[in-house]
């Protein structure tokens, strides 16, 4: 009887080992094989896919960096732009009458890797699909989170000029209003030529 | 079914000038040679693969991974062992790693079957038996292929290692870093377990 399920056990185990037909292994490996002995053949095509590697890292590194946009405008005048810079401070950690404080102390908001902006009109899908990460995006497209627009404190208006939308031909951004976590819009200006 | 675990290591021994032959031209460039080599221990990989994957699809990817693995290392083999005991390490290693990956990501959402798909029920069929005789050795068949699904997976992947009879027990203990002892105490108690779990036959 052990005898026998013994052999029951070996055919059932060899059973769940055999493959279905033959899939011709040898032939897979050369093929792979020869694709990159031709790769390797042509050297031009080495630095093409470097600089290509190189330049997708730094498109995710600019996408999900949170350091901060340059400012374009306004200047603060001379006086107030030699005040001591705040610290940079997270969004979260803002409290709103500091926001909302007339001083003209324009904070860089350096880690805050997300920040909520309020548009007054609908983004562009081309900038909805770059910089919206995690779908399902919002219905209303005016109010939607955007992950690598950093958020800035201080008076209103201030104009950002976003890092990396310029291949998008998208005009700088004119910041109406800061609440805390929000930021306003002004309607964003599409086309080439910017603002 | 009597199942020579010795007789692929004869064969190892008895083809080995003829595969050092393959290696060395294998290491100095010659894809046909390393063409050769697969065609010669595709079956042992892919089976090992299956082994521990339970699905062709996958195991034919591990095993293609594997090759070219063995093809690029290849110029490191030392001959310690020998090609188709390295060759199974390296194909073993990689399938464990699908596996860990699939288990990470679709426990979720598979049951945690071997991914069989029945096949093995389906495909036992005893030629020459009566039908009522088939239905019984079908539904006893399925029995044992759940039993060795629920073993523990070093239970259950030494068993399907050792019962393939593409390997000797010395290669199943280099593949899974265990002693030959191990290996036989593993399948035995993989086979006490399947014989409890069908009606503890292995006990009468």
């Amino acid at each position: 009887m052990t005898e026998k399920l013994d052999e029951l056990i070996d055919t059932v185990a060899q059973r769940m080992t055999e493959a279905d037909g033959h899939p011709d292994m040898r032939t897979r490996v050369m093929a792979v094989i020869d694709d990159r002995a031709r790769l390797v053949r042509r050297p031009w095509l080495m630095p093409l896919m470097a600089t290509g590697a190189a330049a997708g890292a730094a498109l995710v590194w600019m996408l999900v960096s949170p350091r901060p946009l340059p400012l374009s405008q306004p200047v603060p005048p001379a006086s107030q732009a030699q005040a001591p810079a705040a610290p940079a401070t997270p969004v979260a950690a803002l409290q709103p009458e500091t926001v909302s404080s007339p001083a003209p102390v324009v904070r860089r908001m350096t880690a805050a890797p997300r920040a909520t902006a309020r548009l007054s009109s609908a983004m562009p899908e081309s900038v909805i699909a770059t910089h919206m990460s995690e779908p399902p995006w919002p219905d209303d497209e005016q109010n939607m989170t955007i992950p690598t627009l950093p958020a800035l404190a201080g008076p209103a208006p201030i104009t950002i000029e976003p890092i990396g939308w310029h291949d998008l031909a998208i005009a700088p951004v004119t910041v109406a209003a800061i609440e805390v976590k929000a930021i306003e819009l002004e309607p964003l200006r599409t086309g080439a030529g910017g603002a | 079914m009597t199942i020579d675990r010795t007789s692929d290591t004869a064969a190892d021994e008895r083809d080995y000038p003829a595969e050092h032959a393959l290696i060395a031209a294998a290491v100095a460039g010659d894809r046909e040679a390393f063409g050769a080599l697969v065609q010669r221990h595709e079956r042992a990989a892919i089976r090992a693969a299956l082994a521990a994957l339970g699905r062709q699809a996958d195991a034919e990817d591990v095993t293609q991974d594997a090759f070219l693995i063995a093809w690029q290392k290849l110029p490191t083999f030392r001959a310690e062992a020998s090609f188709r005991t390295w060759l199974l390490t390296i194909v073993w290693r990689q399938a464990l790693a699908r596996r860990r990956v699939r288990q990470r990501w679709w426990q979720r959402f598979v049951t945690a079957d071997r991914g069989d798909d029945g096949r093995t029920e389906a495909r036992f069929a005893s030629p020459g038996v009566s039908p009522e005789q088939r239905v019984v050795d079908r539904e006893r068949a399925g029995a044992v292929a759940a039993a060795i699904a629920r073993l523990s997976p070093k239970l259950r992947d030494t068993l399907l290692l050792a019962a393939s009879g593409e390997y000797g027990y010395e290669q199943i203990g280099c593949m899974l870093g265990v002693p030959v002892g191990t290996v036989k105490w593993r399948v035995a108690e993989a086979r006490r377990q399947i014989g409890m779990a069908v009606g503890g036959t292995r006990d009468d």
